[in-house]
């Protein structure tokens, strides 16, 4: 079977500001994520994880080493891309045209899958809204949904990040529907909540220069409740991963 | 979007036109008052009065009409020379670096020192005023769109990357939608300076119409009333054209400040 999505020895060195020494970031990185798998990356502040995820998005080059989209190099994959910010929406478009931006097709075309994207994460209503008339939580969701009307590989950074346990559980419930819809994705986050209630995968990576320092498989099953992070499973890969990361602190 | 701007249009506010209200009021208490020299200051009936004779005996229409036409004609040309300088500025970090210094040096002329040089080139008269005036809109609008222009938010820019946009969606659905902001601010400045520059040039490079010169014969003839009428309609002016291009921004830019 073709997986989805492979990194095959990734490899990235950034340039310092001096201009001369290079400082390597990403070491021999080797990822395979197969069709419907969400896979999780986390690790120490710095190490690399959202240049990673760059990398793999296209808007950045690796050094040396290569992603494979269904076993091929194909540099101009769309896949669907939130960055770790709170301005990825355009501020003058509302919900609708956001998500129709992000489609090439005619304009009544896009403005019509935009709507059932819409519906299909339950902000119909928000369609004419603009950015600034929606809460933190209603924003990451219309930014899922533009990453979801665009292609079946989602990769986030930081999802949840700055957001309110009750904007939260409304992003988390956008992740349970993607999942649910057979959907691949690469989570970036610093949050083992997160990654374990999502993911059926953890990749754990080492302080810079990056490599792997544990893959996790998460035992929790396809579909995913947030009453599972309860769960004594739940917890106790939790306890895993979090002791891989504090190793040797 | 509409709901938000026709409550801007509606409001309104009856404090904002108190102060006029009050200065009028003031302006005909001093003025019956003895204490000032009624020549020198004369009552604002007297200057409405003559205000009002003068725009119904299309004595000055023509006057008006000219300097309205210099100064929509300095903006629409400076504003496009401008955008144009400023889009090329934006284009690389070098180019940039290199032009933007010299912009700023410019900017720092005063215009009114460039009268005679203009006049020396291009002769007195009325393409002196609109060269000058259309000088100082493109040299605003130049710097205000580069620096909108460079300032485009990374999150948005990498979207839009992720997304295979093309260069010019690009500039268009992005770069240029988050200066307009900043190009407005660039407007309006240019806008006021243009009208301040037209006027000036009216004034003193012998053009044939205009409300320059209307300001200045009144003076040469000491018709003061005429001359207070002049002062006002062309503070209506400003006050007016600013009012039109914020009221521009807020229906284009309606993002901006929420």
């Amino acid at each position: 079977m073709v997986e989805q999505i492979v990194l095959n020895k990734i490899s990235k060195s950034y340039v310092t500001s001096q201009g001369q020494k290079k400082l390597p970031v990403l070491n021999n990185l080797s990822i395979k994520i197969q069709k419907g798998e969400f896979v999780s990356i986390l690790g120490p502040n710095g190490c690399g994880k959202s240049t990673l995820l760059r990398i793999i998005a296209g808007l950045d080059s690796a050094d040396s080493g290569k992603v494979l989209f269904h076993g091929i190099d194909q540099k101009n994959m769309k896949v669907g891309y939130l960055p770790q910010s709170n301005n990825t929406l355009l501020p003058w478009f509302n919900s609708k045209e956001n998500i129709a931006f992000a489609l090439s097709d005619s304009k009544s075309n896009n403005d019509s899958i935009a709507l059932n994207k819409l519906a299909d994460f339950w902000i119909s209503d928000y369609a004419l809204f603009y950015p600034y008339q929606l809460s933190g939580g209603l924003k990451q969701m219309v930014g899922i949904a533009r990453a979801s009307a665009i292609s079946d590989i989602l990769l986030f950074d930081e999802p949840l990040t700055g957001l309110d346990q009750s904007n939260s559980k409304i992003v988390e419930n956008a992740f349970f529907k993607l999942k649910d819809g057979n959907n691949t994705a690469v989570i970036v986050s610093h949050d083992i909540d997160t990654a374990v209630l999502f993911s059926d995968k953890i990749v754990i990576l080492s302080e810079k220069p990056s490599s792997i320092v544990a893959v996790i498989s998460v035992g929790l099953g396809p579909r995913r409740t947030s009453e599972m992070r309860y769960s004594d499973a739940f917890l106790g890969i939790r306890k895993q991963v979090y002791e891989i990361l504090t190793r040797g602190q | 979007m509409n709901t938000i701007n026709k409550n801007h249009l509606t409001n309104f506010n009856p404090l904002h036109y108190m102060g006029a209200v009050l200065l009028v009021l003031l302006w005909e208490i001093v003025s019956l008052s003895g204490v000032v020299n009624s020549f020198l200051f004369p009552n604002p009936f007297a200057v409405l009065t003559r205000g009002v004779e003068l725009f119904f005996s299309n004595e000055m229409v023509i006057d008006l009409v000219s300097t309205l036409l210099k100064i929509v004609i300095a903006i629409v040309f400076g504003g496009i020379i401008g955008f144009v300088m400023g889009i090329i500025l934006a284009h690389s970090t070098k180019i940039y670096d290199a032009f933007s210094p010299l912009l700023d040096f410019f900017r720092s002329i005063p215009a009114t020192a460039l009268f005679p040089l203009c006049i020396i080139i291009l002769g007195a008269g009325d393409s002196t005023s609109l060269a000058l005036a259309a000088w100082i809109c493109a040299i605003y609008l130049a710097l205000h769109v580069a620096k909108g222009l460079r300032s485009t938010t990374q999150g948005y820019l990498l979207v839009a990357r992720s997304l295979h946009k093309t260069q010019f969606e690009i500039f268009f659905q992005v770069r240029l939608m988050e200066a307009l902001p900043t190009i407005f601010v660039g407007l309006r400045a240019a806008s006021s300076l243009a009208i301040v520059v037209i006027i000036v040039t009216e004034m003193f490079v012998g053009t044939t119409h205009g409300l320059g010169k209307v300001l200045i014969d009144a003076a040469y003839s000491y018709d003061m009333a005429k001359l207070y009428a002049v002062v006002l309609l062309i503070g209506l002016i400003g006050y007016f054209l600013n009012k039109l291009i914020i009221f521009l921004e807020k229906r284009i830019v309606h993002w901006e400040s929420k």
